[in-house]
């Protein structure tokens, strides 16, 4: 009697699972399963996963039926009697051969995808990303965009984080300057790195690819539609692993072009500007934008740094030590630490107001001005 | 499960700690091995907490970034080598010596040796928490800096194998 | 096996100290994929011991799970690429570790085909042992089909680094080679303490940590499906919820832990007197000495029949 009641419990238990499982399936896809994408490559990728995921439900189901049948029929206190049986080459050569003949299967389309996936062959155009600690480097190489050069951090604010305020929409999915790519054209990626392993990786264009120190992996997409498609980086890189997302803008050929002279005429304004002689109030402001943005993340926002790890600026050696000493820190790196070489980085507009910033902030006023021209003139 | 020793009263052997420290007794490595496996597991499974309460919900609340990648590494490390092996080497200890009737393990010396080696290193591993820095926060798979911690894993492949050994004769 | 580990010990070091990052890689999961498979065989062993013990019938195609481990064995130190499918391979290397990698299904199937059939038309009772190892067949099976998914590598490319990943190596190591350890202490015990495990408890502790284990990691391959990376401290808000419920688990499933070891000592301080045999139908060497076992066993050669 109660063996019944609980085999009728089970089964109605594993109705709602099958009825949930499936009814979920078509309501929320885009939660519970991988996305779609967007080129496609990511359509391949998705119908090879629905392929493998539905041959491994079946065969789930099926096993699983048989050892829940038994677990409930073949149970001593029914007075099931042992059988004998122990050995029957037949059906073991039987169900060696059918998983055997459902890997084929499966291989065979697999094969197929992953050629196409890593078929770089005939770009149309190629970009150049470059993975350090924790932002991306885009570096046009070729197209109407040729030597457009830019980085691409996260936006989302400090407030959010530690949540003192509101979480947006896109929240650790905000970059200030977006990777912008036209459509229907073969973009090739020339994916690398300058510090440890990153992995570049945007879900909607259906694959990954890792950011190695002295290697150039590549990688291709063609999208089809405008639009903005966000990812992340997929491979730890240290503190703010989590905090390096990777933005990609779709526009049209036109409103591409557009965009390509206008970072051009941005990146003359900004060479005029160096020349230029610059107040001490002019380049606090732009250093603290600059020091928040490229060095707050080790130093922190109030200059204190991290014991043992990230030197503080607030009182540091450097930072009311010589002059020179800390123009060169700056520009060339320091060897070995994390500490990047942000003249290869930053212009020297930027790279005079953060160290005016530094050596001005946080009560370490030693009155320094640093011109745009001693930065050129250090280099 | 010190109570194995109510049943030897025709052998002398050291009471107390040094019995623990000295044996070359397959079980009593057994006993230490599963024991060692148990708090490492806890140790590891406090550091999953710490993961998931950090992850409970979006932002940071409970760690900084940089101790939760610790943590991350050393759950993995820990669990793997310190909960999972040991447990499985306790479990081999114990029981393959009984099952093809065999008094104890072959090398039971080399067998001591290769377990006292354990704690000793999963304290190196867990003191780098409180070192300068912070301890590993690389994940589980990567880096030079690990070796010194990573060393006496291989020895604990060495009594598996040795186990292995053990059995085919 | 010893060889791989010398292997290990000496290429290893050098690779970190040395500087390609991709050959760290390679050696890394040279020594990584079999340490993995180290970790999960003698899980297979100990659940072939109990599910024959509690089904009261021998275990189904001996030879075949010797080969299936064997096969399996091998096969894992050929396929430590499959790490690595987005490490920017020649594609000739991915396909060759995507074939190697799907082939390992073959054997593990041919295990759980044989778990099945030793249940089948057995006469079942279900102590606190067999719980544990019928959990282990349930969930390991699902973890060794996620294993299968993302052993495909152009599937891998989405899957890989993502909280999949974590799933899937979750319901391999802990429903897997945990839950195995678990059983194996359930079983064993008695044979060390002379103590019967109070079955309640067990019971308890069983039903416990089987389903916070599912609540903990299941949600986790809805989150590496829609799109969140593996080691990350925080995470953008369509993977709230999902995380959330995870985490519920989480905490369920380490309580359930720490009154795991209640049961242990209680256990090894007293309880119902087990007897040599233990289990009705349980078959090896061990349960012909006494319970508990004596600190020196066999000192003259048992007879085997």
């Amino acid at each position: 009697m109660f063996a019944r009641k609980l085999r009728l419990a089970v089964c109605s238990l594993w109705g709602t699972v099958i009825l949930f499982g499936t009814g979920n399936a078509f309501a929320g896809f885009d939660e519970l399963n991988l996305r779609r994408g967007v080129t496609d490559i990511s359509n391949q990728v998705y119908d090879l996963h629905m392929l493998i995921f539905w041959i491994c439900v079946v065969v789930c189901v099926a096993v699983f039926a048989v050892l829940i049948y038994s677990i409930f029929t073949h149970r001593k206190s029914k007075g099931a009697k042992p059988a004998t049986f122990h050995e029957s080459t037949t059906v073991e050569i039987i169900w060696t051969t059918i998983p055997f003949l459902v890997l084929v299967g499966m291989a065979i389309p697999a094969t197929k995808t992953l050629l196409a996936l890593e078929d770089t062959r005939d770009a149309d155009m190629s970009i150049k990303v470059t993975g350090y600690q924790w932002k991306w480097q885009y570096e046009y190489l070729d197209g109407p965009a040729e030597d457009v050069s830019f980085f691409s951090v996260l936006t989302t604010p400090r407030e959010q984080i530690e949540g003192t305020a509101e979480k947006g929409e896109n929240y650790l999915l905000e970059v200030d300057n977006p990777i912008v790519v036209p459509i229907n054209k073969k973009i090739r990626f020339l994916i690398t790195s300058n510090d440890v392993i990153h992995s570049w990786w945007v879900p909607d264009l259906g694959w990954k690819q890792d950011a190695v120190p002295g290697f150039i992996n590549d990688g291709w997409t063609e999208l089809k539609e405008p639009g903005i498609y966000r990812g992340k980086c997929a491979e730890l890189c240290g503190k703010d692993h989590g905090f390096m997302p990777v933005v990609l803008e779709a526009k049209t050929e036109e409103d591409f072009a557009q965009w390509a002279a206008d970072q051009k005429a941005g990146a003359a304004a900004e060479a005029a500007a160096a020349t230029q002689t610059w107040t001490m109030d002019d380049l606090m402001a732009k250093g603290e934008a600059v020091y928040n943005t490229n060095c707050a993340a080790c130093h922190q926002a109030n200059g204190q740094g991290i014991p043992g790890v990230f030197p503080g600026i607030a009182g540091g050696a450097v930072s009311i030590g010589p002059l020179a000493d800390h123009i060169d820190i700056v520009v060339n790196g320091k060897p070995g630490t994390a500490m990047q070489a942000f003249g290869a980085q930053l212009s020297d507009v930027d790279l005079a107001a953060v160290v005016t910033f530094e050596r001005n902030g946080f009560g370490n006023n030693t009155g320094d001005v640093v011109q745009p021209s001693d930065i050129t003139a250090a280099r | 499960m010190s109570t194995a020793t109510t049943h030897d009263e025709h052998h002398h052997h050291p009471t107390g700690i040094m019995r623990w420290i000295t044996t070359t007794n397959h079980k009593d490595i057994g006993t230490l091995y599963l024991w060692f496996s148990f708090i490492m597991l806890l140790i590891g499974g406090a550091m999953a907490m710490v993961i998931r309460a950090e992850l409970f919900q979006p932002g940071m609340q409970v760690v900084d970034p940089n101790f939760f990648n610790t943590m991350t590494t050393m759950h993995g490390l820990i669990m793997v080598f310190g909960a999972i092996m040991p447990g499985m080497v306790g479990l081999a200890n114990w029981l393959i010596p009984m099952m093809i009737g065999a008094p104890d393990m072959a090398l039971p010396r080399m067998n001591n040796w290769s377990f006292w080696i354990l704690p000793f290193a999963g304290t190196m591993l867990v003191s780098t928490l409180f070192m300068e820095g912070g301890g590993p926060a690389f994940g589980w798979t990567f880096y030079a800096p690990l070796s010194t911690t990573f060393a006496p894993d291989s020895t604990d492949f060495f009594i598996f194998s040795v186990h292995l050994l053990g059995f085919s004769r | 096996m010893m060889l791989t580990d010398r292997h290990f010990g000496t290429s290893f070091f050098s690779a970190a100290g040395g500087g390609d990052p991709v050959l760290f890689q390679h050696v890394f999961w040279f020594f990584g994929h079999p340490e993995v498979y180290i970790m999960i065989l003698p899980a297979f062993g100990v659940v072939s011991q109990i599910i024959p013990t509690f089904a009261r019938k021998k275990l189904f195609g001996y030879s075949s799970m010797v080969y299936a481990t064997a096969s399996i064995a091998f096969l894992s130190f050929i396929v430590w690429a499959h790490h690595m499918f987005t490490t920017g391979m020649p594609v000739a290397g991915e396909l060759y570790f995507m074939y190697a990698t799907i082939m390992i299904a073959v054997p593990t199937a041919v295990k759980v085909f044989n778990w099945t059939a030793t249940m089948w038309r057995g006469s079942m009772t279900f102590e606190t042992p067999m719980l544990w190892a019928i959990a282990f067949v349930f969930l390991f099976t699902l973890g060794g089909f996620t294993g299968l998914m993302m052993g495909v590598a152009p599937a891998d490319m989405q899957y890989h680094d993502t909280y999949f990943i974590v799933a899937h190596f979750h319901y391999v190591l802990v429903t897997g080679a945990l839950f195995a350890i678990i059983a194996a202490v359930y079983y064993w015990l008695p044979k060390w303490t002379g103590h019967m495990v109070d079955e309640r408890l067990g019971k308890i502790h069983f039903w416990w940590s089987a389903i916070s284990v599912n609540v903990l990691f299941f949600p986790q391959h809805f989150l590496g499906l829609a799109g969140m990376p593996r080691r990350i401290p925080d995470y953008s808000l369509q993977f709230a919820d999902w995380n959330m419920v995870s985490s519920l688990g989480g905490f369920a499933f380490g309580l359930a832990q720490v009154f795991f070891m209640y049961v242990v000592i209680k256990t090894i301080k007293g309880g119902e007197k087990a007897s040599d045999q233990v289990w009705e139908a349980a078959e090896g060497l061990e349960w012909t000495i006494p319970s508990p076992a004596p600190y020196h066993t066999f000192e003259t050669a048992p007879e085997v029949r």
